[in-house]
């Protein structure tokens, strides 16, 4: 739904462009507190569970965040408890044992211990449950839409009839290129519940992300609620307000505790590839 | 509880009847001075003009009909009618019955033609029982310079004491620190939703067709009721009873026509008035084919019909038709307003007017893909209203104007619902749930004349509200998470609130010229919007109150000192006001208002306190006309789940706000207007650091609203020629020059906070500002 309102609010921006213009200005902002930022995955595939924890800066502070060193971080689910181990080479960084994978249905919780206090806590802890298997991708579509200069993703598949968040990313020969938030798309199945999805467009991506004789993978992954409200949240703090649409700006809700900032997240994915061909439009 | 109020109700009715009529028997032989008072030249009603007897230095003032009545003892007068812009009207009558005088008054002006206004001003904004109220006039209006030439009722009330605009260009209005849906907007009786066209750049009234404006800031009249701020009461002309007129005008963005004129002469007259827009004729003049085939219009049409059936019944119909249209591709979207006003005057006796009124209003929107594809799809939204509303205004003796009367609206909500228009369309339907509601109120209010020196106003208003089935209606948790739901069938009322609105004022009149006043108000809203951006959008949800969500209750208290100078030529005020509302209604973070079936989840409730002091110095008559107004106020919010539960700046908290609005008649023929504003910036939440999260730089916010935007402030000009008048003459002429924003400020209409793209670790603040520097012209004509 988002994306036909989208559509709708870009038209209206094109009405406002018409008369406004924009300039960048010099704004003196409050320095803020530091607060623990994390960044965490667990899903089913090798190599891909990591934690990164590193520490807010003042908004123009315009340097790669500072990362978090001598940490000592543990996931449990169940019985089991898993160490994460400080990658040296980048600061920050816990990655979890080559063997360890996620579950489906499972609940993770992480537990950090800092070496320092931030913002006087030492230890953090967080939550999350892997959601079900993943709706099955029966195929994807590629259309090159030679107007908007846009290659479309197109998704085939059927919508099981429980309350259903998808992240979608896009892989071009086996590299995620929708690797930053805004590129990321995600919706709930408010308009397509239990329905057969015959072909809605996924996502968007540029004419030079793709050429002819790439593979294009897309990747479905089933998320949960506060993950799907997370991303959103983020995508929507990160875009242009306005004052005919947008709402008061606010803090992304994270899922970690003593006011720390970030997610801690748990999914699985499904994945389906097409080859690309030369589109009949194509410049 | 219900039957308590009905019977309460009652008895004070027969208790205040009998006393008042007692009253009235105290004065020995009286006789009664009734009848309408009309511009001789039109045939226009005139409301608000005065009657003043000279020797028993009493009077009165015409209604909203222009209908006058005084109870005197048997003798002879001396009576003056005066109305500003108008000749006084002298008469000495010998009083012994009840006598009917219809009075015809010139205009000391030919609008177009002979600007210097002669006719004095009166005390009236000094006796006057109501406060905090400010009327225009329809020449006033367009006599300030505006944006794209386009003469603007609503951009004029932002001028105004109290009020200010919610976001640059914007049709939406707050009104001393409350939302924009907190005022109730009338035209003709009928409220409009959404007083926007254009993405609310310009509002949906006509100037032309416009007779006259009264904005009430929070002390709303006993008849009126069902929002916290404000009303603005705007009346459409009647139609020229005396001969066929028309005028219009040919600007840069619209063109617009009114006809007028006699279908009986003096009996039957009607009013049509239609404007159209055509910014899409200039996006077609663009090479790019992205931009020549969008349609982009809106238009208006105002039409009435006023029938004077004998001096003691009068039909007034009216309607108003509105839309705005919009495509772009295979993608449209079109909203608009529509009204329809029936009302019967009825004169009982010399004493007893009536006015019975039924309203039918609807505001939609649709917007969809018109392409027959799993692509398609059409989202359709509408409210519609139906009221019947009489009202009875006694004037029992020359002390007491006794005014009561009910009010019965029926609304239909019907917020939304998005489908596709291909059977292979992957858009399942969905619906938000429609609902049904009953508003009814009565009330009654009495102004008293209390010897030389007091009036008193006193009235209560008794407001009902049902929520009527068929609905369904959901529970939610504190975290607005659905727990359970419960259906109700058709025609159950399934939940109801009640709400007792006293509305006191009193005036101690120091002297003819200075007055002190105070008033306090309360006033209930079971009605607002779902919208939680500030400027707003045309894609309106309105809501009710329902088991989830308690109305909204208003107080006001407000104290002012009213001094004319030089006659009355300068009129000053200063007010002073504190407001509070203990079910002040605000959203959660990240709400997801649009097509939300569960969107009372997303509401949240707390406090809402504001306080302030308006300033204001009039000019009413001589070459240089306007005024010049200060305001300094607070508005304040507290609210459970927002802020960590501290208070807040609302949204349009702008503590300093001054308008100076001025219009200099060089001669006869060429006039300038200035305007210049300045208000303090809206308060923003800023960022005040920043984390990294999958290469996203994502911002951490400040306390809310405890950042502002830049001052705000601009300059307005405007120049008039007139053709030289000629009484053999039919047709008139003038040209307008407008020049918004004369010295180019660039007043931020947002400011963003960004990356860059190849680099998400270096941020930038970025202002956008909508309109520089933009002259306008516009030719107006009349005939």
């Amino acid at each position: 739904m988002k994306k036909k309102f989208q559509i709708y609010i870009s038209l209206v921006m094109f009405i406002l462009a018409i008369s406004s213009c924009t300039e960048r200005i010099d704004i003196n902002l409050d320095e803020s507190y530091v607060r623990l930022a994390v960044e965490g995955y667990i899903t089913p595939e090798e190599g891909e569970q990591h934690v990164k924890l590193t520490k807010t800066a003042n908004y123009f502070y315009n340097n790669p965040p500072e990362g978090i060193k001598q940490a000592q971080v543990k996931v449990t689910t169940g019985d089991s408890a898993v160490i994460f181990v400080e990658d040296l080479e980048n600061p920050g960084y816990y990655r979890a044992p080559a063997d360890f994978r996620g579950i489906p249905d499972q609940t993770y919780s992480l537990e950090i211990q800092l070496k320092d206090a931030i913002n006087n806590s030492v230890y953090y802890q967080s939550t999350e449950t892997m959601p079900h298997q993943p709706t099955v991708i029966d195929s994807i579509e590629l259309e090159y839409n030679a107007q908007w200069e846009r290659w479309l993703v197109h998704l085939y598949a059927w919508e099981p009839p429980a309350e259903n968040y998808y992240l979608f990313n896009g892989y071009v020969n086996g590299k995620m290129i929708t690797d930053s938030i805004s590129r990321k798309s995600v919706t709930d199945d408010r308009l397509y519940n239990g329905n057969y999805i015959g072909g809605i467009t996924v996502m968007v991506l540029y004419k030079d992300e793709i050429s002819p004789g790439d593979t294009f993978t897309l990747s479905l992954s089933n998320i949960t609620k506060s993950y799907y409200d997370f991303i959103l949240n983020v995508q929507e703090e990160i875009q242009p307000k306005n004052p005919l649409f947008s709402g008061p700006p606010a803090n992304v809700i994270s899922n970690i505790d003593n006011d720390a900032v970030g997610y801690f997240a748990a999914f699985s994915s499904s994945y389906a590839s097409v080859l690309v061909t030369v589109p009949e439009d194509w410049k | 509880m219900n039957k308590h109020i009905w019977i309460t109700l009652i008895l004070f009715l027969i208790c205040y009847t009998f006393t008042a009529r007692s009253f009235a028997e105290n004065i020995v032989k009286g006789a009664t001075l009734s009848g309408h008072i009309y511009d001789k030249e039109n045939g226009e009603s005139l409301p608000g003009a005065t009657v003043y007897v000279s020797n028993t230095k009493s009077g009165t003032t015409s209604n909203n009909y222009g209908f006058y009545s005084m109870t005197l003892p048997v003798g002879s007068y001396h009576v003056v009618y005066s109305f500003l812009g108008y000749n006084d009207y002298i008469i000495d009558i010998e009083l012994h019955n009840d006598t009917t005088l219809t009075i015809e008054m010139v205009s000391t002006s030919h609008d177009l033609n002979e600007v210097e206004v002669t006719g004095l001003a009166k005390n009236e904004n000094v006796v006057n029982a109501q406060m905090s109220v400010n009327s225009i006039s329809a020449k006033t209006i367009a006599s300030i310079p505006s944006l794209m030439g386009e003469v603007d009722l609503i951009k004029a009330l932002q001028l105004l004491p109290g009020v200010k605009f919610v976001a640059e260009g914007s049709s939406g209005l707050s009104v001393r620190g409350g939302g924009p849906d907190q005022n109730l907007i009338l035209l003709d009786e009928a409220t409009i939703y959404n007083a926007g066209h254009l993405m609310g750049f310009f509002s949906v009234f006509n100037n032309d067709a416009v007779k006259s404006v009264d904005l009430y800031k929070g002390d709303l009249p006993a008849k009126y009721g069902g929002r916290l701020a404000s009303m603005i009461d705007v009346r459409m002309k009647d139609g020229n009873t005396k001969g066929f007129h028309g005028n219009g005008g040919i600007g840069l963005i619209s063109s617009r026509l009114l006809l007028e004129g006699p279908i009986v002469k003096d009996k039957v007259a009607f009013m049509m008035a239609g404007r159209r827009s055509y910014a899409d004729l200039f996006l077609r003049l663009s090479p790019d084919e992205d931009i020549n085939s969008n349609i982009l219009y809106f238009y208006d049409l105002n039409m009435k019909i006023n029938y004077n059936i004998n001096g003691n019944n009068h039909l007034y119909l009216s309607g108003y038709f509105g839309k705005d249209v919009f495509k772009s591709g295979l993608f449209g979207m079109n909203w608009g307003n529509a009204t329809g006003t029936a009302r019967w005057n009825h004169i009982f006796n010399k004493k007893l007017f009536s006015n019975l009124t039924l309203v039918a209003s609807r505001f939609n929107y649709q917007l969809g893909v018109s392409e027959n594809s799993a692509n398609g799809f059409d989202w359709q939204s509408s409210l519609d209203d139906y009221n019947l509303r009489e009202d009875f205004q006694w004037f029992a003796n020359p002390n007491n104007l006794v005014t009561f009367g009910y009010s019965v609206l029926y609304h239909n909500f019907f917020p939304g619902v998005i489908q596709g228009t291909n059977q292979d369309s992957f858009i399942t339907k969905y619906q938000l749930n429609n609902q049904h509601a009953l508003e009814s109120a009565l009330f009654i209010s009495n102004e008293q004349k209390l010897g030389a020196l007091f009036i008193l106003k006193y009235g209560l208003r008794i407001s009902m509200f049902n929520n009527i089935g068929s609905a369904t209606n959901y529970q939610f948790d504190n975290q607005g998470n659905v727990t359970d739901s419960t259906s109700h069938g058709p025609g159950d009322f399934y939940n109801s609130y009640t709400g007792f609105e006293p509305r006191l004022g009193i005036v101690f009149l120091v002297n003819e010229s200075s007055s002190v006043k105070a008033s306090y108000s309360k006033n209930h809203q079971y009605i607002q919007q779902a919208q939680n951006s500030t400027a707003g959008s045309p894609l309106h949800i309105w809501f009710p109150s329902s088991p989830n969500v308690k109305p909204q209750i208003g107080h006001q208290f407000a104290l002012g000192y009213f001094r004319n100078f030089s006659e009355n030529v300068f009129e000053t005020s200063i007010e002073v006001y504190y407001k509070y509302s203990n079910s002040a209604i605000d959203y959660r973070d990240h709400a997801d208002l649009l097509l939300n079936k569960y969107f009372e989840g997303e509401l949240l409730f707390g406090k809402s306190w504001g306080y302030g002091a308006e300033l204001m110095v009039k000019k009413n008559s001589g070459k240089l006309t306007g005024w010049l107004s200060y305001t300094l106020s607070k508005s304040l919010r507290k609210i459970n789940g927002i802020n960590d539960g501290n208070e807040y700046p609302s949204p349009y908290d702008r503590p300093n706000d001054i308008s100076l609005v001025m219009n200099y008649d060089l001669n006869a023929r060429v006039s300038f207007g200035f305007t210049w504003v300045y208000s303090s910036g809206n308060p923003v939440t800023f960022p005040v650091g920043r984390f990294d999260y999958n290469n996203t730089t994502v911002p951490v916010y400040s306390k809310r609203n405890s950042y502002r935007m830049p001052d705000y402030h601009r300059l307005d000009l405007s120049i008039t020629w007139r053709e030289k008048y000629k009484p053999e003459k039919k047709w008139h002429s003038e040209f307008n020059v407008s020049v918004y924003n004369a010295y180019n400020r660039k007043n931020p209409y947002v400011i963003n906070f960004q990356s860059e793209p190849d680099n998400p670790n270096v941020t930038y603040a970025e202002s956008t500002y909508l309109f520089g520097i933009i002259p306008s012209f516009t030719y107006n004509f009349k005939f």
